[in-house]
Parts: structure tokens; C-alpha cells; sequence
């Protein structure tokens, strides 16, 4: 039986300290009873959590040679072997727990994606096939079948087993991907089109748990990365309190999380606390000035609250950091713009658009600043990249767009953009907009008659 | 299973040039000169041949990003004489407050400072040993942090010029065929500081002139270095989501020396992730050669060229931005071949360690499978961090098979308290038709050696029929794995020379019929692998004696970039076949399964 992880080898005052803390915590409890499966076993998952594999099996391998009939050591052994690469001892393991406890559903789709992975198709497709009659409502099981059967080239019914994991966990993103892929392979590109989507979508959301006793081991997740993590989506939900107290908790494990700093620049920002927020950008600066979103964020924030001249000046320190952060780039240019310094504007735009061809904010600053310099060919391809995209901004894109043309004297198209500007301006319910392009048309078409 | 190794009797006499007029010229080399073992695959010569690089990271402690990523190594035969002379790129100290004494790893006690071009002496010696000429070639670089490197006849006045990617400003080498090459980056190339990574020479407009192709990692500066720590805080290099991507470039060489960006004309704007790894190959099938581009946890992208100037990245629909999850895992090395010899480019590309490696079977049309395990490369890989990598027929029997260079880029658990804990085996895996056997074990003990796999090279280095790799070990000596299968079974090389298409004829298809047999398709390049060029050569197993009675080589037909083909017929093997471009015989149909 092997010993406990040697502990020394993982240098803790290197950890977080909360996380520190708890492998200390749990180490201590496991040599403390040295007879006690459970401690190690929870050693071995804690270990497991922070991806430090090798430690972990070392401790699973001693909690299962301390209870030997234990399915969850015996699995979570298993499981820590895949992850490590050793597949003979992973099939081993997994399959063992199975003899000692045959009833948990996951664990013979967990086998069955080791087969899979050694591309033994009948096996894994057995395997998936009894977890799915064990456990109809197991989406894993069904996906999985999906997978033996796509590989077997029937492509039918494996549409049908990734449709049916679609339905069991509605999230499931590698589902929805598969499934995509199926139809592509069949021809049916509107519904590749549709299930790609989805999966684009249902990606960055929370996946189903499809696997409660590992669930567990990510549960015991100690680090500052799940309060930050949560603080993200609930800042992009406009739950700005809430999101602070997350990035607060963050740094309360982890004091050193930059991140954190950073994200509460913004928070505090907009939560009108603005002593808060320059103790955090200060914060993040002392903590590590590399990081360029600590300029940007109080560059954001002081622009914000009216100080220009200090914005612009933080702006500059971004661009000094990293010259290829955009949002940096377009921010120094539109101050430069407001101030008439056109030409040194329209450097900080192309720089944008040479981190990030895409930008599309760039695009639009960099063809309005073109137009007023007299260019507005160039600033027509500037204003035709920004309405590639849909959204309650293309109308005022339309707008310049059609501006531009106007005075390149192309009024054929300068009415065109005109029109689809105001159409789009009360699709959308922007009145001023809308009567100001009303307006324009009507003072383009009359031009038109005149001559 | 693995034959016993023998040497073809008479195979060490000095190398012999025959010529012959007429439509093609027959040149046939025999095999060198240094002493091997008789039972391993590979051997590791780069010491004997004076093959003496150390790879010098530059790391003062600041975990700068471009320390982690290694540098690559391209062969190429600089001086035309017939054998591939080796150019190795070499890091630099980052941080200009700093100097070399700061290093927190010894300096390389020789060819150091810059990168390296060391000569092959195989021709005219007959033995096969190095020489640094970097000096006389004028290649060292420009103090730059050297990345990666591109080999191309960018002018066609057939001699290879040299690309380099830096961490800095990229260089452009013309080679002026007297054995020395010119920095024209100046007045010939738009360069820019940037993370430059793999480059790949390549005709898109089949305006007969090569363009190029550079991918870049992402907006790291040293200005703005970030402190990284892992999933538990410990302190690492930091990962590809800790900056900003920048998008790939793509230049259009005018013919007359000069490359324009043409990046954002061809919509190589529109998509873009942390790109590491390029290869270039017609993966549609409509004549017309496609870019795909490795991400690091990113989609990779695949550039379907519309024939008209521009691109559309078609990864998604196609299948290759993800695994059969959906899931972007970290692409590295890349390489595309015709590994099932069913006539199209398959793709196989080199990720990190908890993830398998990506294996992405043509179905014929552009649409691709994710097979790695179908294939036995899904848990085989799962353990390491790949980067070069190639499909190359190591043992000649006629499939493609895979070699891989490791490293880890995160600290190994185990290997705490090393200065550099980062070394793993490399890998080479063995095609056997439906999957592939991994043959490390079996392949010499340089396979034993754990070190921190990059770059990596393929081609016939000493000219004996068989492919030979270099590898760029990161913070470690090269090693230059010389292949014993040698004779065992038989061989074609083809060089090819174009004269309406690109002269080295990149892109060009070429394939070997056989009696009875479906043909071999092969694709002239020098791209592929991680940072990294290869022989430019096409390179045919051809197997045993017995597999010559049953289906013996008919005839090459070649299908030039710009859809012309041609056939010449084979006059014999174990040589290499060198066809200029109107030389052959024109057909309309290619004569085989697929084509």
C-alpha cells in the first residue's frame, strides 16, 4: 500500500492560501489516522481538484488498499488513472467498482468511455446500451451511444441518441455539437446550422451534471476561481452588487487575485464607490502591473466620471503594456478625436484594427474621423465592415454610411443606406434617430428631383 | 511487427550522381556513412555529426510566455548541393534590463548567440558531418527572440529562401546562391513586432509565386508580463487565455520580391484564436490549397480558399475547430497527409497533456471525422504535450505514420524542485492500416530520453532513402534522430521543379501507381509540424522485396498547383526521381482511385 502524497513536494506556501490550507487540513487528518480509508480517499480528492493527478492516485491506491470493497476509491482510482493517461489501470478500476457496486449508472458510461477512447466500438456500445436501460434518463448514456454509432457510420440512429441527450439535459453542449455534426455528415445543413448554434450558445453556460460522484470532487473546489467565476455571471446579468460581493469573496481566499482587482475597477465604478474603485486599481497595479485591464478599467472609470485628460493618460499607460489591447487603442483614439488631434486618432484606430481586424467600434471611429479628413473612400470600407452585424447600433452605422456616400456623390447609394438606416431606426423604436434620417431622405430625394 | 534490420549489400559506397537527358533526370544517392546499430530505429548523431545546438531560453525568472513555446528548426538544402543543411532558431533574454549573466540557465558553450545554420558535409565528403556557417551566411538573426522558420524559393531563381518568425520583427533571408543570404525585410516585407509562430510559404493565387502565410500566438509583451499561477496558485507561464489573440497574417508575394498584407483582403481578419501551428494543403478537394491553422484552446481555423483572393474559415461546418465534443483543445503542431491512402488530406494535430492528441479523417469533401480513438491515438496520447509532429513513412512500407515531440509547458507534478520540470518522452506511433501502434519503445534509446520536446524537422538527411528528424529541444541540446530502417524495405524520392507554378512546386500533388494497387498520394511542402520546415522532397515507402513482385511502381503523375498534370514513368527505385515541370507526358484523367 502506498504511502500518503509526500506533502513537501507540493511547496503549499506556493498555493492560495485558502487552498493551501485545506491540503494541509486534510493531510494532516489522513496522517493523523493513518488506518482511515476515508481520509485519504478525501485527500486524494482534494489533490484531485487542483489537477495534481499523480498525488491523488497515490492516495486513492492507499484508501482502497485500506477498504478494499469501497466502489467510490476504487472508481475515483479509476477515474485519476484516466486522467493520467494509464488506460489498462483506468479499465481496470472502473470496471472493479462496477463488480463492487453495479447500481451507479455513471461509472459503466465512465467505463465506456475508456473503450471508447481505445476505439474497442462494441464494447462501449454494450456498455452505453445497459447504462442507458439502467438509467433511461441518463443524457451521458445516450450521448455516448451516439458516439458509438456515429463512429459505426450509422448516422441515422445517431442522430437519434444525441436528440435523445438533447432532450434529457437541456444545456448539453457536446450533444447539441455531436448532433450538429451528424446532420452536417448527412446533408441536412439546416439543422447542422441550428444544433451548431445552440452549441455555440449552450457552451459557455453550466453543463449538466452527468456525474454526481465526480461532481463531488469538484465540489470541494476551495480556490478563489468559483467566487470570481460567479461574479462574472453575475456581473454580465446587471446584478452589480451581487457581482462586487463575489469578487470581494475572491479576494478574501485569495488576496493576490488580480482578476478580481480588476473586475471590481468596474463594479465600483458603476456602483458609484469611487474610492473603492481606485483601491483597487491601485491593488492590482502594486499587486502586478502587467496587466494591462487594470489601466484600462480606471482609464474607463475616470472617463466616466468626466476626467478626460486623466482617462487619456491612463489609456496611454495601456497601450505602453500591451499596444495590441484594442479597447485600449480605440478608447486613447476617440479622446484624441474629441480633441482634434485627427491624424494621431486615426494611428490609435488602425492599431486597434491590427490587434483585432473585427473591431467594430474601431471601424466606426476610425470611418467617422476619415470622414471629416476628407477620405471618405477609405472611410466607405470602414463603415461597410461595422453593418456586417445586426444589432440596434447598424442603424446609426447605416447612418454614416450613407453620409459617406453622400459625399463621394454616390446619392444612388447613399439613399439606400438612408432608407435601410430609418427602417431599421423604428424597427427599433429610435425616434430621434428615426426623424433625423427622416429628414436626411427627404432633403436626399428632394436634392434628387432638383437635378 | 518489426523485421530485423539489415543494410542493403553495397549500399555504403560513396555517393554517385547520374544524369540522364531528356524528360527526366535520375539522380540516385547511396547511403552514408555513420556507424548505427543494426537493432535500433532511430539513433541520436547530432553529437558525432557535430550537430551541437543547445537551445538557450533566455528565462531570468519573469516566466515570459515566448520561453515556454521553444523554438523550431528547418532543413534545407541552402547551398544546393544535394544534402539538407539544418537552421536552428535560438531564443534571446527578453527583458532588455537584463543580460545573458541573468540567466537562470547556463549559457550554451558554443554556436551561441543567434540562430544557426550548420552545413551538411555528406556532399561532396561522402560522410555525413555539420559545420556552422551562420557567419558566412549572414542568418543569426536579428535579436529577435527566434521562433519559427519558413523555407520557400520566394523568386524562383532556385535557391530556398528563408522566413523567421520572432518574437519581435520577423526576418525575410533572400538566398543569394553563393552560400550567403541578405536580410531584405526591409524593403521587401511589411514586418511588424509581433508573437510570430509557425509560417508557411504557399501559392494561394497559383500566380506562380509563393506567398506566405504567418500564424501568431497572442498580445503578450514584456511590458505587459502577467503573473500566472495554476489551478491552485502555484506560479506558471501563463495560458493561452491570459492574452488577447492577434489575428493571422497573410502576404502576397507581387513576383517581383515584394510582399504586400493582404490579411484583411483575403478575411484572414474574421477569425482568429492563439495560432501556433499552419499547414497548407488542398483539403476540399477543388484545386484550389487551403490553410489550416492550429489554435491553442481556441478553434482552430480552416481557410477554404475560394479561388478568387479570399478565404472562408469553414473549421465549424467542417469539423476540425473542435473534437468530437466540441471542445477547442490545444492545438500545437500540425500536419495534413493522406494517412488511409484514399487520395485526400487528412489532418493530425499535436495538443496538450489531458487531452488526446486530434486526428481529423478527409471524408473526401472538405468534411472531416474526429477518429483519434477510433485510430488508437486517444489515451496513447492523453499523457503528453505535443508539438512537432509529421506524417512520415518512417519504415518505408508505404503508410504514414506519426512522430510526435513532447514537452509539458505547465510544471510536472513529479519534476518539482527540477529548474525546468517540463521534459516527457517523445512518441512515435506506427500505421497499421485501421489504427496505430505506439512503437516507442522499440524505436533506440533516444526514445528514452525525457526533455522538453519542440520543434521538429523531417527529412533524408544523409540521403539514404529514409526520413530522418531533427528536434529542437526547449532549453536542451538538438537532437538529430538518424532513421536505421535504411534499406530494408524500398524507396522513391521525387524532387519536383516547377517553372509556370511556383519552382519548388509546393502544393503540388503527386502520386505513385502502382500495378494492382490503389496509388500513394503524397503533397510536395515544407510546411506542417510546429515552428518547424521539412525536406521538400516527397518521400515513398515502397516496402519489401515481395511487395514490389506483387504491385510494382508504374508511373508518378504530378498534379501541379495550377491543375496541370503529368506522368513520367519509373525507371527504378531506391533513388530519387527529379521532374521538371513539361518534361512528362501530359494526361487529362488521373489515372488512379481518388484523386
Amino acid at each position: 500500500m502506498p504511502d500518503l502524497a509526500p506533502l513537501e513536494q507540493l511547496k503549499l506556501d506556493e498555493f492560495e492560501p485558502a487552498v493551501g490550507e485545506q491540503i494541509r487540513g486534510a493531510y494532516e487528518r489522513a496522517s493523523q489516522h493513518p488506518r482511515d480509508a476515508a481520509a485519504a480517499g478525501k485527500l486524494g480528492m482534494i489533490l484531485q481538484v487542483y489537477g495534481k493527478y499523480e498525488l491523488a492516485e497515490r492516495c486513492f491506491l492507499r484508501a482502497k488498499g485500506l477498504d478494499a470493497r469501497s466502489f467510490r476509491w476504487t472508481y475515483y482510482l479509476g477515474n485519476v488513472e484516466g486522467f493520467l493517461g494509464k488506460h489498462p489501470d483506468a479499465v481496470q478500476h472502473v470496471r472493479e467498482a462496477l463488480t463492487i457496486d453495479g447500481q451507479y449508472a455513471p461509472a459503466r458510461v465512465r467505463l465506456a468511455q475508456l473503450l471508447l477512447d481505445s476505439g474497442d466500438l462494441e464494447q462501449a456500445g454494450q456498455l452505453y446500451r445497459e447504462a442507458a436501460d439502467q438509467n433511461p434518463e441518463l443524457a451521458s448514456a445516450h450521448f455516448g451511444l451516439g458516439q458509438v454509432l456515429a463512429a459505426r457510420e450509422e448516422l441515422e440512429a445517431a442522430i437519434e441518441s444525441y436528440k435523445r441527450a438533447c432532450q434529457l439535459a437541456k444545456n448539453y453542449a457536446a450533444a447539441h455539437y455531436a448532433l450538429g455534426m451528424a446532420y452536417r455528415k448527412t446533408g441536412d445543413l439546416a439543422n447542422a446550422r441550428t444544433h451548431l448554434e445552440l452549441y455555440q450558445r449552450l457552451k459557455q453556460a453550466k453543463q449538466p451534471v452527468l456525474d454526481p460522484l465526480m461532481e463531488e470532487v469538484n465540489a470541494l473546489y476551495s480556490g478563489g476561481l468559483t467566487h470570481f467565476a460567479k461574479g462574472s455571471a453575475l456581473a454580465q446579468q446587471g446584478k452589480l452588487q451581487e457581482a462586487a460581493a463575489e469578487f470581494e469573496a475572491a479576494l478574501n481566499v485569495n488576496p493576490g487575485m488580480v482578476m478580481a482587482h480588476i473586475n471590481l475597477i468596474a463594479m465600483c465604478g458603476q456602483l458609484g464607490q469611487p474610492e473603492k474603485a481606485e483601491q483597487h486599481f491601485r491593488a492590482a497595479v502594486e499587486l502586478d502591473p502587467g496587466w494591462v485591464e487594470s489601466y484600462y478599467n480606471w482609464g474607463m472609470f475616470l472617463l466616466q466620471k468626466g476626467k478626460k485628460a486623466e482617462a487619456a493618460e491612463m489609456f496611454r499607460k495601456a497601450v505602453a503594456v500591451n499596444p495590441s489591447y484594442p479597447d485600449a487603442q480605440v478608447q486613447l483614439g476617440s479622446l484624441l478625436d474629441e480633441s482634434g488631434r485627427a491624424a494621431e486618432a486615426a494611428a490609435h484606430y488602425e492599431r486597434a484594427l491590427a490587434a483585432d481586424a473585427g473591431h467594430r467600434q474601431a471601424h466606426y471611429l476610425l470611418a467617422h474621423n476619415l470622414v471629416r479628413r476628407g477620405q471618405v473612400d477609405d472611410a466607405i470600407r470602414h463603415f461597410l465592415e461595422t453593418i456586417k452585424v445586426e444589432d440596434n447600433r447598424t442603424p446609426f452605422c447605416m447612418y454614416g454610411l450613407a453620409v459617406a456616400y453622400e459625399r463621394s456623390g454616390d446619392r444612388q447609394q447613399a439613399l439606400y443606406y438612408m432608407e435601410q438606416a430609418h427602417r431599421r431606426a423604428v424597427s427599433f423604436g429610435m425616434r430621434d434617430l428615426a426623424s433625423r434620417l427622416q429628414q436626411d431622405l427627404k432633403r436626399l430625394q428632394a436634392e434628387g428631383v432638383r437635378r | 511487427m518489426t523485421a530485423p534490420l539489415r543494410k542493403r549489400p553495397g549500399a555504403l559506397s560513396g555517393p554517385r550522381i547520374r544524369h540522364r537527358c531528356g524528360a527526366f533526370l535520375l539522380v540516385a544517392f547511396a547511403a552514408c556513412c555513420v556507424a548505427t546499430a543494426a537493432d535500433v530505429l532511430f539513433e541520436d548523431a547530432a553529437e558525432k555529426t557535430g550537430l551541437r545546438f543547445q537551445h538557450f531560453i533566455g528565462a531570468t525568472g519573469s516566466y515570459f510566455v515566448p520561453e515556454i513555446f521553444g523554438s523550431g528548426v528547418a532543413l534545407l538544402d541552402y547551398d544546393g548541393d544535394g544534402d539538407l543543411d539544418v537552421y536552428f532558431l535560438q531564443g534571446a533574454v527578453l527583458d532588455k534590463t537584463k543580460s545573458l549573466k541573468d540567466s537562470l540557465f547556463p549559457l550554451p558553450k558554443e554556436h551561441f548567440p543567434g540562430n544557426r545554420l550548420f552545413r551538411n558535409n555528406l556532399i561532396p565528403t561522402g560522410t555525413l558531418s555539420f559545420t556552422d556557417v551562420t557567419e558566412q551566411a549572414h542568418v543569426a538573426g536579428n535579436g529577435g527572440y527566434g521562433m519559427g522558420a519558413a523555407v520557400g524559393d520566394y523568386d524562383n531563381d532556385g535557391h530556398p529562401d528563408l522566413f523567421v518568425t520572432n518574437y519581435g520583427r520577423d526576418i525575410l533571408y533572400h538566398n543569394n546562391g553563393d552560400g550567403t543570404f541578405s536580410d531584405v525585410t526591409k524593403e521587401a516585407f511589411p514586418a511588424e513586432e509581433s508573437f510570430g509562430a509557425s509560417a508557411a510559404f504557399v501559392d494561394y493565387d497559383r500566380d506562380g509565386f509563393l506567398d506566405l502565410v504567418v500564424v501568431r500566438y497572442n498580445s503578450f509583451t514584456v511590458q505587459g508580463n502577467k503573473r500566472c499561477s495554476g489551478y491552485a496558485g502555484a506560479r506558471e507561464y501563463c495560458g493561452p487565455g491570459d492574452y488577447r489573440p492577434i489575428p493571422d497574417k497573410l502576404y502576397h508575394n507581387d513576383g517581383k520580391g515584394r510582399f504586400t498584407d493582404v490579411s484583411q483582403k483575403a478575411g484572414l481578419g474574421a477569425a482568429f484564436g492563439n495560432g501556433l501551428g499552419v499547414v497548407c494543403a488542398d483539403f476540399d478537394g477543388d484545386g484550389w490549397i487551403d490553410i489550416l491553422v492550429a489554435n491553442d484552446k481556441t478553434p482552430n481555423q480552416l481557410w477554404i480558399n475560394h479561388g478568387n483572393g479570399t478565404f472562408e474559415d469553414d473549421a465549424l461546418m467542417s469539423g476540425t475547430a473542435f473534437d468530437d465534443e466540441g471542445k477547442a483543445h490545444a492545438g500545437m503542431g500540425v500536419t495534413a497527409g493522406d494517412f488511409d491512402g484514399d487520395g485526400d488530406e487528412d489532418i493530425f494535430i499535436a495538443n496538450i497533456l489531458g487531452e488526446t492528441h486530434m486526428l481529423y479523417l478527409n471524408l473526401g469533401n472538405g468534411i472531416f471525422r474526429d477518429v483519434t480513438k477510433l485510430y488508437g491515438l486517444g489515451y496513447t496520447t492523453v499523457p503528453y504535450t505535443g508539438f512537432g509532429t509529421l506524417w512520415f513513412d518512417y519504415d518505408n512500407d508505404g503508410r504514414l505514420d506519426l512522430f510526435i515531440a513532447d514537452g509539458e509547458v505547465r510544471a510536472i507534478e513529479s519534476q518539482r524542485g527540477k529548474p525546468f520540470p517540463y521534459d516527457q518522452k517523445n512518441q512515435l506511433f506506427h500505421n497499421e492500416g485501421k489504427t496505430f501502434r505506439e512503437v516507442t519503445g522499440e524505436a533506440g534509446p533516444v526514445f528514452d530520453l525525457s526533455e522538453v520536446g519542440r520543434g521538429a524537422a523531417f527529412g533524408d538527411i544523409d540521403n539514404d532513402g529514409d526520413i530522418d528528424i531533427v528536434v529542437s529541444n526547449a532549453n536542451g541540446p538538438a537532437r538529430l534522430l538518424l532513421n536505421q530502417i535504411g534499406n530494408r524495405n524500398h524507396w522513391l524520392e521525387v524532387r519536383l521543379q516547377g517553372v509556370t507554378v511556383n519552382r519548388d512546386a509546393l502544393g503540388t500533388r503527386v502520386a505513385l501507381l502502382r500495378q494492382g494497387r490503389p496509388a500513394l498520394w503524397r503533397r510536395v511542402a515544407t510546411d506542417g509540424s510546429y515552428l518547424s520546415a521539412n525536406d521538400p522532397r516527397v518521400h515513398f515507402g515502397l516496402g519489401p522485396d515481395a511487395a514490389l513482385r506483387v504491385a510494382p511502381p508504374e508511373n508518378i503523375v504530378v498534379i501541379w498547383p495550377d491543375g496541370s498534370k503529368e506522368t513520367w514513368p519509373i525507371p527504378g527505385v531506391d533513388r530519387v526521381l527529379q521532374f521538371r515541370q513539361g518534361t512528362g507526358t501530359q494526361v487529362k484523367e488521373t489515372p488512379t482511385t481518388k484523386p
